[in-house]
């Protein structure tokens, strides 16, 4: 391990090196743990520890310390040389403070591209993801995703034992399984042999299916994404002749003219186009070259909710804004369609500042969107000569698979008996496939199947192995961020549970028997590194990212796309159906996560379900109202889920959302929700056309936000370039005295914290959420708990809309709590458990609250929540993940954001041991370290240069419900309207 | 109704050893068992169920309401003002009309007195009943704690607690020092030694010496003189608990007088319900009139008119104060959800009410009985709108949400029902349920005025 | 029988109207020692027998100054032993103060002359001489009785006795110690 952090790094290297392969080292935790040298240690370094030991009921929790102090060892032991001292150690290492908060740089995945990560780890348990300060993608800057990898690692329902036919089976079992298979492999030379995985960026991974073929030429490596990129891959090749990775420069653009790309939405590239595109709009005044934004989209995406202009388009009529497009750049053969008059103005708008800023401006279409049409972007681009300004294109940063290598060309295999052994590597097509494929009957044809999963999902239940698999943050491994460079991912736990990485199953494959967790990764770098090793290996991952992986760009020139066959029609009598990844669960992947689950997704606010959302003109065409159970039928299949009525939905589309409707994978994940894959065609997998019609019956759904138009409020205030400032805050007078200087003139407090947030830069992507629920152990309610209001969100997003349902306004606005200088709920409360610390936190004294609520019902804000039962029912393996540093809270008592006064007092003891003031700007709130757009900022308002100071003095600087006199602490800067109504 | 009140308001024909024999043979010699072990049961049962309900809750959590976030409190405080305003009439009865030497009250003020003690303690339980963690409620009142912490006196809960505890202990004693005579009495009337006993012990030895009355009569006045700002002062803190709270439609400085007089409303109310029920199950109609049924009727409609005065200035204050949440809230109130808990308080409270201005419907008790009915009934709703049509939609629409009444709302509810009428059912059966010597008085001034009137 | 063995003399009347002009007479005749019973406080009695006593009143004031500096004391003292900021108001919020300084007034001022009424009447005291009187049971009914005791110095059994037969009331009897 190598530890970021105050402590000096050692040799991690040379210690791996000895210990590689140790059995001892890795293979049977307990083995160590019942050991008596083990036993004594334990009870002479960690009391508490061994108190635990004896106590059967408490294994799980051992092998996790147990683990933990493994782990922390290593870290103590960098001098040693011989690996027998690596463990047990005597001395207690200075490095090891118990309790003290160790920093280690690694990654997690997300469809095959690594999201680079500084963990945070207690005594060896991680408690926290943040993104990589250093790292070019992130920035420090993290998603929702990333945020509750966390809980994907703590899992109490991961799989914990290989299993043959369902009965666990021991390791020992499954490499004479693969030493029976790879005999014939070896005399079909590979025939019938097919290894199915997801999208992977993972060297590693790409060196061991080359190193496969080469053994057994004749196997095939197919890859599936339900999600992905493979529309884009083809649009790229279709534009370039070759596969390549489009990268955007966002923070170069002045104009950005989306077609249905919600490239602030959900997915591997939010981080990094978030971020650059917040860069630009972030100016604190209008024509200063702020970011505009034309959306034309079919369903309200992010991107669309901060666009300056957004036109609600259906599928087929996207097709003929970017034929219309083409016929404007004058592309032989295209010619220009039909628009409606709110096309016309959209268009006319949208090209005419692309043209106006040639170099500095964008256009993009949608990966969803049918690849002749995604293909016309690089050209115009070229010929806006935004190519190599605002846009690169360098070779693919995942392992790109041709037409061969599909799940379509698998599937087809299967059915044709052409596929003796097939080997899923965490990948579930059984369930994710598209229902058109019917996967799941194919491959009952299959002689042997083989799955290796985080879960028993749906594809291990239809082969006869499954193997568990390691979490990212357990196991050795690499993978490549969007930007191209390359992590190396180190274990920052030993595995809960008896599982294997993917490198290793795959050297399985090739022969090795009980392979080592890293030497694989090893053996890939130790080409590439050569002699430098050993440092350049440290350096690796101490860094988080191996220097120079970056992706270089490549000198490409787009070719005039082939004029568009037969233009879009609209749909007669049928609706167009798109579909679409879930917001927070994704393709599937994180519906286990019940923090997922309970995430609202960002624009219906919906919790633990998925739903068929539907346009007003279609609801009321249909008579649907939210909660109304509906059934799609496109051809022969059909899809029954509750209908949710969407603003800002194209009129003629319906939308379905994968993730759901699981039939295995977790009981959480079995809990809700329709299966959108089973209507999704292959041929047409992001559109098509189909029919809705009501069923009987409604269905229960769980939103955190019942009620969304903003009705004529101004909680969210606008300025425009006309009137740029909103008005000045009034002085609001009070009864009452100053606090500090009328009661405690002697000890004035030096700082007075405070916090402020950008709506205009707020993309309600929910980072700042999760962020806040896994650094606060803010726990996990249920659904029926949040359909009666008692979701336990410290922090939400509330989502409003103005304007007419068709295409509304939509604004985003994060209310954690305002932190009132005049706090009502404090003079409410009759026991003092909510008072006001010096430096103007309110705080919640949790072991003093008797739980009158009074607080509650007097917050203007509404920010507080209640245990109104005893939510504190989790596994043990969940209790690994709590952060030791906020107390959980308990039945009866009320609870609320704090603004992590742990990381306060944190900084306070630092600063303390140091002997020197706070430094400006240290203390960093969890939603601040998470937010992609630096919408949040956090500081002292003592201090005129902090970055919270100078937002306040910004002329966009508003108080939520001024008029109450509360004085919060946290404050709004208003959103910049610069589109129609607004003006440039 | 100065003119009623010298006009006889007992009928002259009857001498003290009939209203004493009269009312002390009630206990001594207990009429209408039958419908008494009747009502006893039923009113058990609620009890049971009230038993059964509090159990829950305290074993699982206030969850098994059907509080959120942001309706937090509904029915239990609802109850807890509700319950709070019907004790007050009692008081309001024996100590106010005692000053203003209203001889009429005397044939009310006793069971008033006692509704007032159950009243508030079916109050009191709420404020224990819905707090998250019941266990720690000792935490609000002012000990050494480990923690060195106090309450904070701030806090118009804190300012409830004195209030009620107050409110309780006054209550008692004032019922119990006013009962001391009439005790003596029911002791010198009994002839089993269990009841001498009983009465002997009760009565302290009262032997209506001189001295003895005239210093009874000092502490039974300032006890009255006290008891009656009480009253005002109580409810009015009750009505701070909204309206020190910045919510729209609870942030109004009418609320103290909107809510003493809806209080002392619905107590005159359900006052005028056990008067009529006493009056039927012991034949008293001697003692408690037509007349004082007709006073009842008056003063139930006069208070009933202030509260409608209160919706009235409720209405105006938010249209005076353009302010837009107020006015948000108002047109909820309308027109919202819970529109039937505002209209419905409308109708019970002041549509129903106007037939009082009839003498002949103020003098039939069934309707009399069914108009106060229709008062507690409307009394319950206006609280029920004021709390929850207040907090569902408070300030940011983002939090608006909805209240429903589980089971268990409804079960504690029902509950307490039977935790007033259990021990008011008990005292009727062992004590004077009307003041003896009080009547005495008021008969011995009527002879008085009858011979001066004479002479 | 000598006469430390009496506790007084008894006369019962049937109104008391009756009961107000014997007294007067007995007071007129030079007797101090005097009390009556009725069954419901009769007010001309006091002036009759010259009663005067307000303590109980004061004990009320007193009660009631006592609660209220009380309530204010323990509010301001648990405030200046642990201060915290609290919404920003006041550390000493008088006017939120005054709320349970009143309650705490009225409790004591009430609950003061209650305990000390009884206790200058000397109650609870569950045995009399009086009520050995066969006639006394109905002073808690409809007989208003006069009580010449025998500590008076002018009490002489025979002479007291037929002074109370001149003033013609239903009965008189001699209440033993």
């Amino acid at each position: 391990m190598t530890a970021r952090d105050n402590t000096p790094r050692f040799d991690l290297a040379r210690v791996r090196d000895v210990t590689s392969g140790s059995k001892r080292f890795w293979s049977s935790l307990e083995e160590l743990i019942d050991e008596d040298g083990f036993r004594a240690w334990l009870a002479a370094e960690f009391p508490a520890a061994s108190s635990m030991f004896d106590d059967p009921g408490r294994r799980q929790f051992l092998k996790l310390m147990g683990a933990s102090l493994l782990l922390a060892g290593l870290g103590g032991c960098g001098q040693q040389t011989n690996a027998d001292h690596a463990l047990p150690y005597v001395n207690q290492p200075e490095a090891l403070v118990p309790g003290v908060p160790r920093y280690y740089a690694t990654a997690v995945t997300f469809e095959g591209y690594a999201q680079p990560v500084l963990a945070t780890t207690y005594d060896g348990r991680p408690t926290k993801l943040d993104g990589n300060p250093d790292h070019p993608v992130t920035r420090g800057k993290s998603d929702a995703f990333m945020q509750s990898a966390i809980f994907g690692l703590y899992d109490p329902e991961r799989s914990k034992t290989p299993t043959r036919q369902g009965t666990s089976a021991s390791w020992a079992a499954v490499e004479g399984a693969f030493a029976a298979l790879r005999a014939r492999w070896r005399e079909r030379k590979g025939e019938g042999l097919r290894v199915l995985t997801g999208a992977t960026t993972s060297p590693t991974l790409i060196r061991q299916m080359a190193a496969l073929a080469r053994e057994y030429p004749a196997m095939r490596w197919h890859r599936f994404e339900p999600v992905g990129h493979a529309s884009q891959d083809e649009a790229m090749t279709a534009a370039f002749g070759r596969a390549v990775s489009p990268h955007y420069r966002l923070d170069r653009c002045d104009v950005i003219v989306s077609l249905d790309c919600d490239f602030l939405g959900p997915g591997a590239h939010q981080v990094s186009y978030a971020g650059g595109w917040a860069q630009k709009r972030g100016e604190l005044a209008p024509a200063q070259g702020r970011a505009r934004l034309h959306v034309a989209e079919a369903i309200p995406g992010l991107a669309g909710t901060v666009a300056s202009t957004r036109l609600p388009s259906d599928a087929s009529r996207l097709g003929a804004l970017a034929q219309a497009i083409g016929a404007q750049f004058a592309l032989p053969g295209w010619t220009a369609p039909e628009l409606s008059g709110a096309e016309k103005r959209w268009l006319g708008r949208a090209v005419a500042e692309l043209r106006a800023h040639q170099g500095r401006s964008l256009l993009l279409i949608g990966t969803h969107l049918d690849p002749q049409w995604q293909a016309l972007a690089p050209l115009v681009n070229d010929r806006l000569k935004n190519s190599g300004a605002t846009v690169w294109y360098s070779d693919p940063i995942h392992a790109p698979a041709d037409g061969s290598q599909s799940l379509t060309a698998l599937t087809a295999d299967m059915s044709a008996g052409a596929v003796d052994t097939l080997i899923v590597l965490d990948c579930n097509p059984a369930y994710s496939a598209p229902g058109g494929l019917d996967f799941a009957s194919q491959i009952a044809r299959v002689p042997n199947r083989i799955h290796a999963g985080l879960h028993v999902e749906e594809t291990a239940t239809a082969c006869e192995w499954h193997l568990p698999l390691s979490h990212a943050l357990e196991s050795w491994g690499d993978a490549r961020a969007v930007d191209g460079s390359t992590t190396i991912m180190q274990p920052l736990i030993s595995p809960l549970y008896s599982s294997r990485s993917v490198h290793q199953i795959a050297d399985m494959m090739l022969g090795t028997v009980d392979p080592a967790p890293d030497t694989a990764v090893r053996a890939t770098w130790q080409q590439a590194f050569g002699s430098a090793l050993g440092d350049r290996w440290t350096r690796a991952l101490h860094d988080g990212f191996v220097t120079g992986t970056t992706a270089s760009p490549v000198s490409v020139t787009a070719r005039p796309p082939s004029p568009p066959q037969a233009g879009p029609t609209r749909a007669q009598g049928q609706f167009e159906i798109v579909f679409r990844p879930d917001p927070t669960v994704w393709d599937g992947r994180f519906s286990n996560i019940a923090w997922l689950q309970e995430l609202p997704k960002p624009l219906t606010k919906l919790t633990w379900d998925n739903v068929i959302a539907v346009s007003p003109a279609i609801a009321s065409a249909q008579k649907l109202s939210n909660g109304d159970i509906a059934e799609v039928t496109i051809g022969e299949r059909r899809a029954r889920g509750p209908a949710w009525i969407v603003p800002g939905q194209a009129a003629n589309t319906i939308a379905l959302f994968f993730g759901y409707g699981r039939r295995a994978g977790g009981e959480i994940a079995r809990e809700s929700g329709y299966d959108a894959y089973s209507v999704r065609a292959d041929e047409r997998p992001w559109e098509t056309r189909g029919t809705i019609k009501r069923i009987d019956g409604r269905y229960p759904l769980a939103t955190t936000q019942a009620h969304h138009r903003m009705e004529g409020f101004d909680f969210v205030r606008e300025v425009t370039a006309a009137n740029p400032r909103t008005p000045p805050p009034k002085s609001s007078e009070t009864f009452y005295p100053d606090w500090n200087k009328s009661t405690f003139p002697e000890n004035k407090p030096e700082h007075a914290w405070a916090m402020a947030i950008d709506l205009d830069l707020c993309i309600g992507c929910n980072a700042c959420v999760s962020a806040c629920n896994v650094e606060n152990n803010v726990l996990v309610v249920g659904k029926d708990q949040v359909s009666r209001g008692r979701e336990m969100l410290w922090l939400r997003v509330d989502r409003y809309y103005t304007g007419d349902a068709e295409n509304p306004k939509s604004f985003f606005q994060p209310v954690p709590c305002m932190q009132c200088e005049k706090a009502p709920c404090e003079m409410g409360c009759p026991v003092h458990a909510t008072v006001h610390s010096p430096e103007g936190v309110n705080q919640q004294v949790y072991n003093r609250c008797i739980g009158t609520r009074t607080c509650s019902s007097y917050c203007p804000y509404k920010v507080r929540r209640f245990n109104w039962y005893d939510y504190r029912h989790f596994s043990e393996a969940e209790q690994a993940a709590k952060n030791p540093d906020v107390s959980v809270r308990s039945r009866g008592v009320m609870e609320k954001c704090t603004y992590c006064t742990q990381r306060i007092q944190a900084a306070h003891v630092q600063a303390d041991k140091e002997n020197r003031p706070l430094k400006r700007d240290e203390v960093v709130t969890a939603c601040q370290q998470a937010c992609p757009t630096k919408a949040i900022v956090f500081g002292d308002l003592r201090d005129p240069g902090s970055a919270v100071s100078q937002r306040r003095r910004s002329g966009r600087h508003y108080v939520l419900l001024e008029e109450l006199g509360t004085r919060p602490r946290t404050t709004y800067l208003a959103r910049w309207n610069d589109g129609e109504g607004g003006d440039a | 109704m100065t003119a009623k009140a010298e006009a006889p308001i007992l009928p002259p024909n009857q001498t003290y050893a009939d209203v004493t024999d009269q009312l002390a043979s009630i206990p001594l010699h207990f009429p209408a068992r039958r419908r008494w072990l009747i009502a006893l049961l039923l009113s058990s049962l609620l009890l049971g169920l009230l038993f059964v309900a509090a159990t829950v809750l305290f074993t699982t959590g206030v969850g098994i309401w059907g509080l959120n976030i942001p309706v937090n409190w509904a029915f239990a405080i609802h109850n807890y003002v509700w319950w709070l305003g019907i004790g007050h009439a009692g008081t309001l009865i024996s100590a106010l009309l005692l000053l203003l030497g209203r001889d009429w009250r005397n044939s009310l003020n006793r069971f008033a007195e006692t509704m007032t003690l159950f009243a508030v303690v079916c109050a009191g339980m709420y404020p224990i009943l819905h707090l998250g963690r019941p266990w720690f409620v000792y935490w609000m009142f002012p000990y050494p704690a480990t923690m060195q912490v106090w309450p904070q006196f701030r806090s118009p809960l804190e300012w409830d607690i004195w209030a009620v505890l107050t409110y309780l202990t006054v209550s008692v004693v004032f019922w119990y020092i006013g009962l001391i005579p009439d005790l003596a009495a029911a002791r010198d009337r009994a002839r089993r030694r269990g009841w001498q006993v009983f009465f002997g012990v009760l009565s302290l030895g009262w032997r209506g010496s001189a001295i003895h009355w005239l210093r009874w009569h000092h502490a039974y006045r300032l006890l009255a003189a006290l008891a009656v700002p009480l009253v005002v002062s109580v409810h009015s803190e009750v009505s701070l608990l909204f309206a020190s709270g910045t919510i729209p439609g609870w942030h109004s400085t009418i609320f103290p007088p909107y809510f003493v007089l809806g209080a002392a409303f619905s107590g005159f109310a359900v006052v005028a319900m056990i008067a009529i029920a006493l009056r039927s199950l012991f034949n008293l109609q001697n003692l408690v009139t037509d007349d004082h049924l007709d006073i009842l009727g008056k003063v139930l409609l006069a208070t009933g008119l202030m509260t409608a005065y209160g919706y009235v200035f409720e209405v105006f204050d938010a249209l005076y104060s353009g302010d837009a949440h107020e006015l948000q809230t108002l047109s909820d109130r309308f027109f919202g959800q819970y529109w039937w808990s505002y209209w419905g308080a409308v109708f019970f409270n002041f549509v129903v009410l106007q037939p009082l201005w009839f003498r002949l419907v103020r003098r039939t008790p069934w309707m009399l009985f069914t108009i106060s009915t229709s008062v507690a009934v409307g009394m319950w709703l206006e609280r029920y709108m004021i709390l929850v049509t207040s907090l569902y939609r408070d300030f940011l629409v983002s939090s608006w949400g909805e209240y429903h009444a589980t089971f268990w709302d409804w079960a504690i509810y029902a509950g307490t029902i039977g935790l007033f009428l259990v021990p008011f059912l008990l005292i009727i059966r062992l004590l004077p349920v009307i003041s003896i010597f009080e009547e005495k008085e008021v008969l011995h001034k009527e002879h008085e005025e009858a011979s001066n009137a004479r002479a | 029988m000598p006469e430390r063995e009496l506790y007084g003399m008894l006369a019962e009347f049937e109104t008391p109207e009756d009961l107000v002009a014997a007294a007067k007479e007995a007071r007129a005749e030079g007797y101090r020692d005097i009390d009556t019973f009725t069954p419901f406080p009769v007010y001309e009695i006091n002036g009759v027998l010259q009663l005067r006593d307000r303590r109980v009143l004061w004990l009320g004031l007193a009660g009631g100054i006592f609660g209220f500096c009380l309530a204010l004391g323990m509010q301001l003292f648990t405030n200046y032993d642990y201060p915290i900021n609290v919404g920003g108001r006041p550390l000493y919020a008088l006017s939120a103060f005054m709320v349970v300084a009143f309650e705490l007034t009225v409790l004591f001022a009430a609950l003061t002359p209650a305990v000390g009424m009884l206790a200058l009447n000397g109650l609870p005291r569950l045995n009399h001489p009086v009520f050995a009187a066969p006639k006394f049971y109905r002073a808690s009914r409809d007989r208003f009785f006069l009580c010449v005791l025998a500590t008076d110095a002018k009490f002489d059994e025979r002479k007291t006795q037929t002074f109370l037969k001149g003033l013609r009331p239903n009965s008189v009897e001699l209440v033993p110690l």
